[in-house]
């Protein structure tokens, strides 16, 4: 029974390891390794003596093993042989990035051949305009940033928010590079498969619920809810794992009244390795609204909010 | 400081609100509770749940569209069907819905509110301010509205202000206030221009100024001409320059579009009174698949702030040259240009302003401020015991009546100085015809249909006898009040029928009295607010003490059933708390924190008793 436990725990932090959470992998492979001393894979997974072949995970959980000897980076997974890089989880505060390239045209000047006007103008527009805008742009304007041509850009203009298309607005960046997929009923076997995997990520998250990891335990809890959206047991202990994230978040923050204030410069902030939502919060923060305030401004659920709070002032990014 | 109840003028503004009051013998602007002079006519309800107003609801106008309600100015007193509705309606975010008499509901969250309700939420934050500035409660106002408003949209404005808990002294003209501001009429007789570029809208309005009098000559504008085209114009830029330089479109991104909007009119901003602002947006968006955040930085120049606007700027001028047309009047018969609305202080502006008038526009009030300084002036002199400044406005639009053939027969011209009267003789249009019914429209259009019926009636009992013969005598009279009495007079018989038209800003007196009974909840709702927001703060501070003790009891209870049993129940509570602090429910929490509360007192024990060795 503890040897089945144990590669129950594996599993579920292979799940873990997948998503970027090294540190929730690493705790429910010890708990394996407490059931099931001998457990190689736990034992491989914490680089112990006696582990079993180095092997790679499969998007799904499923396992295939590659050669020994693969580059196994932090945060970097294989994806069968072959591989294709996965990015570790963007989390607001790893370790400084190298910065990208300054921003540091000029953006009066010419940086290149103006290229052809493009074919159509988006749909979307900030207002009805009163003469069309392109009137205002220089059809002679030589410099990339002046001039009216095609900016080429990778994602096609959006159509105009609708009530029913309106989502996380921070979501949206992303939009347009999911396909959605034909609908197809899973087979017998599909659906047993899902329910045990299902019943592994629960486990897996009441595991690290237990070792009060409820941050694994939401990843995990998330996974389980995109293969069963209403289970009960599901919902119940993702809402247990939020409100006392949430509960620490806040904690971390103070009252709810107080004003927080950036306390770095604008150029060591660029230093920071952020991503574009924390970036959003911290662009809020300017000593004239309350953390109560950013709950409501910000536009992300409120444990989003709270813990990109809480990371800015971990890191001593902002005070209160 | 007199005795006498605070009053203050109130410029309700599309984009921004304004409130001042007269404090000794100077007028001065009230700053909000923020430390701002401008207040946003901004309403929404966030995603948290919670309602916004001012700078806070502009703040996530972008990311949170379909609940942010801006420029209700432009729909207030308003019909649904209108043209201009319809026409306003493909450019909101928010949505709109057809009220029960045509009058307009603006959906926000699970609510249908009327524009009254939208605008009573800024006059009462603004009410706030004052009372904040005072000390003391405030409750009376003048308020300025467009002076092309009808009597509907006037009457909808002053409807917003008893919603908002505001006895609206008096409605006045947004050029008239601004005149007011300047002293004009006393020092200044003659024409004069008000050019006002405001956040949303354009209006030039020409007036003959004299001692009380402030008769609007003209007006004209576009409303849909402001400073947000001109951000827009800034965004425009920095979004292609973005796009040309990282293939990354910003306008995907409702955060990114936010902040660059609120950059955008930063820069503006700044650049009235520097050369050159810097723009520093850092970690504006990830790009799919990319490595990491990407930073904007950009440099804008007031030259290319101007390059980018030259047509806006250039519109504006044409649009005061054609209400100059309509006034035959020149440039030259001006004697004073008066600036008003924050776009006037840009530059280009202003210069494009003196090369078309030929003449400096008045410099010394701030044209942010310059129409709620009138209005405070106005609603000082209405309750100063003496030297009352006597104030004469006009008509804004023609009185007139429906007659035969489905046209209009204009009694009172539209900038009539009130209060005025006036008579006309009618006949009948039909053989034998015993009834007349009188419509009384404003507007200015030649056909009956496409003006606003303001009320009817029907006077009946004439003599029978051919078309043409029996004489009706219409009067229409309008009080200082705009208050407008209309009425039909047999002259043979002297049989008589009248109407008072009290304009109707959309909401009938019923559904104004069931909004002002709902208001004494909203009040109720605002401190069970405030009350969660304590006993929330309340709790916050005792999770905090729980989790600080929470060791030390540990480890002095260690190995005894006490600990264990307390620990266990702590540690249930705490999880209690956070569920009590994620659900935001007050009863919830002041359980949570009776509980906890209990926990803290325990463990404090604990550490005092066992911790100090007692």
């Amino acid at each position: 029974m503890s040897a089945q436990r144990a590669s129950q725990l594996v599993e579920a932090g292979v799940w873990l390891q997948a998503t970027g959470d090294q540190e929730g992998a690493k705790r429910l492979f010890e708990q394996a390794l407490k059931l099931d001393p001998e457990n190689a894979r736990a034992r491989q997974f914490l680089g112990l003596k006696g582990a079993a072949p180095v092997e790679q995970p499969l998007r799904g959980g499923t396992l295939i093993f590659a050669s020994e000897g693969t580059p196994a980076s932090t945060g970097t997974l294989l994806y069968g042989p072959g591989a294709v890089a996965m990015p570790p989880r963007p989390t607001a505060f790893d370790p400084p990035a190298p910065l990208p390239p300054p921003v540091d045209l000029d953006w009066g000047e010419a940086t290149g051949a103006p290229e052809e006007p493009p074919a159509a103008q988006p749909e979307w527009e900030f207002r009805t305009p009163l003469t069309p805008s392109k009137a205002a742009i220089r059809p002679d304007a030589t410099s990339a940033w002046d001039s009216g041509t095609d900016p080429g850009v990778l994602v096609a203009a959006a159509p105009p928010p609708t009530r029913s298309s309106f989502k996380d607005p921070l979501d949206l960046v992303t939009d347009g590079i999911h396909t959605p997929l034909p609908m197809k009923l899973p087979s017998d076997s599909q659906i047993r498969h899902l329910k045990d995997e299902l019943q592994t990520l629960l486990r897996g998250a009441r595991d690290l619920q237990e070792l009060d990891d409820h941050s694994g335990a939401l990843d995990l809890l998330t996974k389980a809810l995109e293969l069963d959206p209403l289970h009960k047991d599901a919902l119940a202990l993702r809402e247990k794992s939020e409100g006392t994230l949430l509960g620490s978040y806040e904690s971390k923050l103070g009252g709810m009244e107080h004003y927080p204030r950036v306390i770095l410069k604008q150029d060591e902030i660029i230093w920071l390795n952020l991503d574009h939502r924390a970036g959003f919060v911290l662009a809020q923060i300017d000593g004239t609204v309350t953390y109560d305030d950013l709950f409501a401004i910000c536009g992300m659920s409120r444990l989003d909010t709270a813990r990109i709070l809480a990371q800015l002032v971990e890191e001593g990014v902002i005070r209160s | 400081m007199s005795d006498r109840d605070p009053v203050i003028g109130i410029d309700l503004g599309t984009t921004n609100s304004v409130v001042a009051t007269v404090s000794g013998t100077q007028p001065v602007v009230i700053k909000s509770r923020t430390g701002q002079t401008l207040t946003p006519s901004v309403v929404a309800l966030a995603k948290s749940g919670k309602k916004l107003v001012g700078q806070i609801a502009k703040r996530q106008a972008i990311t949170n569209p379909q609940d942010t309600i801006y420029a209700a100015k432009r729909l207030i007193g308003r019909k649904y069907s209108s043209e201009q509705v319809q026409q306003a309606m493909r450019t909101l975010a928010y949505r709109l819905v057809q009220g029960q008499h045509d009058d307009i509901k603006v959906a926000m969250g699970q609510e249908e509110l009327s524009l009254q309700e939208i605008s009573s939420i800024v006059l009462r934050e603004l009410k706030l301010d004052a009372e904040a500035h005072f000390g003391r409660p405030v409750t009376k106002a003048v308020v300025t509205v467009p002076a092309y408003f009808n009597d509907g949209q006037r009457q909808a404005t002053k409807d917003a202000g008893l919603i908002a808990g505001l006895e609206v002294l008096r409605i006045l003209n947004e050029p008239t206030a601004a005149a007011l501001a300047y002293g004009f009429g006393k020092n200044v007789r003659g024409k004069i221009a008000v050019f006002d570029l405001g956040g949303g809208t354009f209006d030039v309005s020409v007036m003959e100024v004299g001692e009380g009098v402030f008769d609007v000559i003209a007006t004209g504008g576009d409303t849909f001409l402001g400073g947000e085209d001109f951000d827009s114009r800034v965004m425009e830029w920095l979004v292609f320059g973005f796009a040309k330089e990282h293939g990354v479109d910003l306008r995907k991104d409702r955060m990114a579009l936010q902040r660059l909007k609120d950059a955008a009119e930063k820069a503006k901003i700044e650049l009235s009174t520097s050369k050159e602002s810097q723009i520093n947006l850092p970690f504006i968006c990830t790009p799919p698949g990319g490595t990491g955040a990407l930073h904007l930085q950009a440099s804008l120049s007031r030259e290319k702030l101007e390059e980018l606007t030259s047509d806006l700027a250039d519109r504006s001028c044409q649009i005061a040259e054609q209400v100059l047309k309509e006034a035959r009047l020149r440039a030259s018969d001006l004697k004073e240009i008066i600036l008003v609305g924050g776009m006037t202080r840009m530059p280009r502006i202003a210069e494009s302003v003196k090369k078309f008038f030929g003449k400096d526009p008045c410099k010394g009030v701030h044209p942010d401020e310059v129409v709620a300084l009138g209005a405070a002036i106005h609603a000082n002199s209405l309750v100063q015991e003496e030297g009352q400044v006597l104030l004469l406005d006009v008509t804004p639009q023609s009185l007139g009546v429906a007659i035969a053939g489905g046209y209009v027969r204009r009694l009172i011209p539209r900038n009539t100085t009130v209060p005025t009267s006036t008579t006309e003789v009618f006949n009948t249009s039909k053989d034998q015809q015993t009834t007349v019914k009188i419509m009384v429209l404003q507007g200015e259009n030649d056909v009956a249909h496409q003006n606003e019926l303001l009320g009817e009636f029907v006077l009946t009992g004439l003599r029978e006898a051919a078309r043409g013969v029996v004489e009706i005598e219409v009067t229409f009279e309008i009080n200082s009040e705009g208050i407008v009495s209309v009425s039909a007079k047999d002259k043979e018989t002297g049989k008589r029928q009248s109407i008072t038209v009290t304009a109707s800003g959309g909401l009938t007196r019923e559904e104004l009295a069931k909004i002002l009974d709902q208001q004494g909840d909203y009040m109720l709702e605002a401190k069970s607010v405030e009350q969660v927001g304590a006993k929330r703060s309340e709790l916050e501070s005792t999770i905090k003490e729980v989790k600080e003790l929470l060791p030390q009891v540990r480890r002095l209870t260690a190995d005894s059933d006490f600990g264990r049993d307390a620990i266990k129940k702590a540690e249930k509570s705490l999880e209690a708390a956070a569920a009590a602090l994620a659900n935001n429910n007050l009863s919830a929490l002041s359980e949570s924190l009776d509980q906890l509360s209990r926990t803290a007192n325990l463990f404090r024990g604990v550490v005092q008793r066992i911790g100090n060795g007692g």
